[in-house]
């Protein structure tokens, strides 16, 4: 019969911030704190309306395309791993702005030239997800 | 009264096998790399090496193997640039991620500052 420990909270002995869990077929162990996503969004950058988040506070519409993703609880450093997906179109990291702790920036567009130019454009379903260290 | 568990290690009942998240899965992988220059993690799980095979192609090696190839991966990369690039799977290894970031009509593999890319799956 499985066993289920019901708990609201999970910390680790010699170090708060770090629990150990074992691999699915058994060979490694990882830190389940790494693991965990530290925020994600759903966007609708059309109408600047968050449909979903995690530990997002809001969404800022800075222009056509460009959005950022405002923390709750900051992110450690500026190193984090940041992906996304928008609805038909392209997704991208923001090139011009240092990525901060306490936000980050993203940029949606499509391909309006056939050498490849692009055009920013705001979307109504921009997914963001984004991996690392919280402060 | 919110209760709280310290412990430093969580497996299944049996002693061996992982534990289950109640409707959560953890990524078992993801990078942050600087592609230009001397390529090299900015911030990591799971990732121990980087192969730089030319302009905007790189293979990632994990640590920890994959169960199989059949994780899913997702990428972005900072190449808002004027002409349209991204990033994308060459192909998925249990022991490694083989990705290209690439740029224009051509799909011609470049170097950007910022490759991200994260992996979810079973790990072996």
């Amino acid at each position: 019969m499985a066993s289920i420990l019901k708990v609201d909270e999970l910390r680790g002995i010699v170090s708060a911030g770090d629990i150990t869990v074992t691999s699915e077929g058994g060979s490694a162990t990882m830190q389940l704190q790494q693991g965990m996503a530290k925020a994600w969004v759903q966007y609708n950058h059309s109408s600047n309306v968050v449909n979903g988040s995690f530990n997002t506070t809001s969404m800022t519409d800075v222009s056509t395309g460009v959005m950022e993703q405002n923390f709750s609880s900051s992110m450690a450093d500026g190193d984090y791993a940041a992906v996304g997906i928008r609805r038909s179109y392209q997704f991208a990291q923001h090139n011009s702005d240092v990525v901060q702790t306490g936000k980050f920036k993203g940029y949606t567009y499509y391909v309006s030239g056939t050498s490849g130019q692009t055009t920013a454009q705001d979307s109504t379903y921009t997914h963001i997800l984004i991996h690392g260290d919280l402060a | 009264m919110p209760s709280q568990l310290n412990v430093d290690t969580l497996v299944a009942a049996n002693g061996t096998d992982p534990v289950t998240l109640t409707k959560q899965a953890a990524t078992k992988a993801f990078a942050n790399m600087n592609g230009t220059g001397t390529i090299a993690f900015r911030d990591s799980l799971n990732a121990s090496s980087l192969t730089d095979h030319s302009a905007g192609i790189y293979t990632t090696s994990w640590t920890n193997s994959f169960a199989d190839t059949e994780y899913a991966t997702t990428t972005a990369t900072n190449l808002d640039q004027a002409y349209a690039g991204d990033m994308c799977i060459v192909t998925q290894a249990t022991g490694s991620l083989k990705h290209k970031t690439y740029y224009g009509a051509s799909h011609a593999g470049t170097d950007a500052s910022i490759n991200c890319h994260t992996n979810f799956g079973d790990l072996a």
